[in-house]
C-alpha cells in the first residue's frame, strides 16, 4: 500500500481563470477616506468619540469602546517607529510598480494619530541607514489616484 | 474532560509541486497512512475536523463536501476550520474539544493545501502566480498594495524592533538558527529542501529585508498530513504508545493595529504558550520539554520564540543559538525536522506536520532525526503569516 507512487503518465494541465476574480469593492464606512486621497491629496484618521484615541489605518468603530469613531484631518507629517529594507519583491503589491527596489517597509506614527501604519518610505537614494527608526517622513501623492494606499508613499523630511 | 491522545499520524514528502496528485488525492493518502499507523478503518472514525486553507490555491471554493466523499466519510459530522496559515492548530483544538468533551471518540483530522497550480501567465512562473494570489491573505486594504511580501512584514514589525532594543538575533545569530534547521533536514526523508549551508552561506544569501535573507524565509510547498485523536479509553485499545495532548491553547493579537507595546514582540505565542503550559503542568519548559517544532516563517521568529515561550529572558534568544542549546545535540532541540525554512511550509498543513514529527520523537521512531527523549515531553507551534493567530500543543507520552 499507499507509499507515494510516482505514477509515470504525464500529467494533464490547463489554464483556467477563476470567475470570482474581479470586484467593485465599497469601501463602506471608510469610504472618506480613500475619497479624500483621490480627490483631495488629504490623509485623514478617526477618533474615537469616547476615549479620543485616534485610529490609523480609520475605524468606523473603536475596538476598545465599541463606540463610532469621527473624521479628524492629519498633516501628512510623521516618524518611522520601525522598518526593513526590501530588496526583493515577489508580491503584487501595487506600489512595486512605481518605486525601485530597494525601498523601506516602515510602521509610521503619523502626527496626530495614536496608532501606526504599515507603509514604504522610498527615500532617493535607499541606502541602509538613510532611513531608520525616528526618522520624520512627509506624505507625496502619486499623480494618478485610484483609491488605494499605493496612491501615496511617504519619503524623508528634509 | 476526557483525556485525549493522538493514536495515528500520517505525512507525505514536502515537495514545491505535487503535480500528479490533486488535492483530494494528497488528502487520501495522509488518511490512508495515518488508519494504517493507528490500525483503524474509516468506519472507526467518528467525526472529521479539516484543515484547508485556501480556496483560491486549490481552484475550489467549498472543498469539504468533496474531500468527506472522497475519504469514504458519508454519514459523518464535519467541520472544516480555517485560521490563517495557523489553521491546522485551530482544527486540531478543535478536534481535541470533540473528543474531551465526549462528543465524539474518534476523529480524524486531515490537513491538505496545495499552492503550486497557481501560475503567471505574464511572467510564465509559478512562484509569481503564488505571490500575487497568495497576497491577498494579508490585508487587502491597509497591507497588500504596498507590502512587498509577509518576510518583510514580520521583520519590520518583529525582527528589526527586538534587534533595536535588544541588540540580538545578530546577523550571525540567524546565521547560524538557519544552519541548523537546514542540517537539520539533511536526515529528514521528508524534507523538501536539502542543501547544507553554513552560517556565512545563510549571512551572504539573497538579502530579502535586512537582515532577513533568502535562507532565513520559509519555503512554499504542496503537502498533507493527518493525525487521528482518541479518547482515553480507545487509545488504550488501539495503541501502546498513545501520545497524549496535556496542553493545548490558541491565542490572537492584532494584525491591523500597531502600537509600542506590540513592536519586537510575538505576543500571541506568550499567551498560547502560557496557557498550555499550565493545563499541561509545564514550569521549567526548556528542562521540561525534549523536543519543539515552531514555525520560522523567518529565522528571526523561530529566536524572537525562545524568548516568547520562556526557554529564557527577553533578549537572550540569539545567546541559545550560539551556546548549541537549540541544536539537535542541545538540551532543547528546536526543529530537528528542518523547520519551514527547509523542511517545507504551507498554510494549515505545517502544524500538524510538525504535531506528527514530536509524536514520532517521543515514540522514539523518528529515525534520524531522533532527539534524547528524557520527561517525554514536546511541543508544537505554529502561527499565521501575519502572526496574529497562534496554536501551541504540548504532547506527551506517559
Amino acid at each position: 500500500m499507499a507509499e507515494m507512487k510516482h505514477k509515470k503518465e504525464k500529467f494533464f494541465e490547463v489554464p483556467y481563470f477563476y470567475a470570482g476574480g474581479e470586484y467593485l469593492y465599497s469601501y463602506g464606512e471608510i469610504s472618506k477616506f480613500f475619497r479624500e486621497v483621490v480627490e483631495n491629496k488629504r490623509l485623514f484618521a478617526t477618533k474615537c468619540v469616547r476615549c479620543g484615541k485616534v485610529w490609523m489605518p480609520p475605524r468606523g468603530h473603536c475596538p476598545d469602546c465599541y463606540e463610532e469613531t469621527e473624521w479628524v484631518p492629519l498633516s501628512g507629517k510623521g516618524t518611522v517607529m520601525s522598518c526593513t529594507y526590501c530588496y526583493f519583491s515577489g508580491m503584487s503589491g501595487d506600489l512595486i510598480r512605481f518605486l525601485d527596489l530597494p525601498y523601506v517597509c516602515a510602521l509610521i506614527k503619523l502626527d496626530g494619530a495614536d496608532t501606526y501604519m504599515l507603509h514604504a518610505v522610498a527615500p532617493p537614494e535607499a541606502k541602509l541607514g538613510v532611513v531608520k527608526t525616528g526618522t520624520t517622513v512627509n506624505v507625496v501623492f502619486r499623480e494618478e489616484r485610484t483609491g488605494s494606499i499605493a496612491d501615496f508613499y511617504f519619503v524623508p523630511e528634509t | 474532560m476526557r483525556k485525549v491522545a493522538i493514536v495515528g499520524v500520517g505525512t507525505i514528502p514536502w515537495r514545491s509541486r505535487y503535480e500528479d496528485y490533486t488535492w483530494r488525492a494528497l488528502g487520501l493518502q495522509v488518511t490512508k497512512k495515518a488508519l494504517e499507523d493507528a490500525r483503524l478503518t474509516v468506519k472507526d472514525i467518528d467525526s472529521v475536523v479539516y484543515s484547508i486553507y485556501c480556496d483560491l490555491m486549490m481552484r475550489q471554493q467549498s472543498p469539504t463536501p468533496l474531500i468527506q466523499d472522497y475519504l469514504g466519510m458519508e454519514g459523518k459530522p464535519c467541520v472544516r476550520l480555517m485560521a490563517g496559515a495557523t489553521g491546522e492548530m485551530y482544527a486540531l483544538y478543535a478536534a481535541f474539544s470533540q473528543v474531551a468533551s465526549g462528543m465524539a471518540d474518534i476523529v480524524l483530522l486531515p490537513a491538505i493545501q496545495k499552492g503550486q497550480d497557481w501560475y503567471s501567465f505574464e511572467t510564465r512562473s509559478r512562484g509569481d502566480g503564488l505571490l500575487k494570489g497568495f497576497s491577498i491573505s494579508t490585508n487587502t486594504t491597509w497591507m497588500q498594495p504596498v507590502l512587498p511580501g509577509v518576510p518583510v512584514y514580520l521583520t519590520a514589525t518583529f525582527v528589526v524592533p527586538h534587534i533595536e532594543k535588544y541588540g540580538t538575533p545578530t546577523p550571525e545569530q540567524l546565521g547560524k538558527a538557519s544552519a541548523k534547521n537546514h542540517r537539520n533536514a539533511l536526515v529528514n526523508p521528508e524534507a523538501q529542501l536539502k542543501v547544507d549551508v553554513s552560517a556565512k552561506d545563510v549571512m551572504n544569501s539573497r538579502i530579502i529585508a535586512w537582515p532577513t535573507t533568502m535562507y532565513q524565509c520559509c519555503l512554499y510547498s504542496d503537502c498533507a498530513a493527518a493525525l487521528i485523536l482518541a479518547s482515553e479509553e480507545k487509545a488504550r485499545e488501539i495503541t501502546d504508545t498513545p501520545i497524549w495532548i496535556s496542553g493545548i491553547a490558541v491565542s490572537s493579537f492584532y494584525t491591523a493595529r500597531f502600537e509600542a507595546a506590540a513592536l519586537g514582540r510575538l505576543i500571541a505565542v506568550e499567551e498560547a504558550g502560557r496557557r498550555a503550559y499550565k493545563m499541561a503542568g509545564v514550569k521549567d519548559p526548556l528542562h521540561e520539554l525534549d523536543v519543539m517544532e515552531v514555525h520560522d516563517l523567518v529565522t528571526g521568529c523561530e529566536i524572537l520564540m525562545y524568548e516568547e515561550l520562556g526557554l529564557c529572558e527577553p533578549g537572550q534568544g540569539g545567546r541559545l543559538v550560539d551556546d548549541g542549546i537549540v541544536e539537535k545535540e542541545g538540551i532543547l532541540p528546536v526543529n530537528p525536522s528542518g523547520g519551514r525554512v527547509a523542511a517545507g511550509h504551507v498554510g494549515g498543513v505545517s502544524g500538524l506536520y510538525s504535531a506528527a514529527c514530536v509524536v514520532r520523537q517521543l515514540r522514539e521512531q523518528a529515525g534520524g532525526m531522533q532527539v534524547p527523549i528524557r520527561s517525554g515531553r514536546g511541543l508544537v507551534q505554529a502561527n499565521d503569516g501575519l502572526s496574529g493567530l497562534v496554536g501551541i500543543s504540548i504532547l506527551e507520552r506517559r
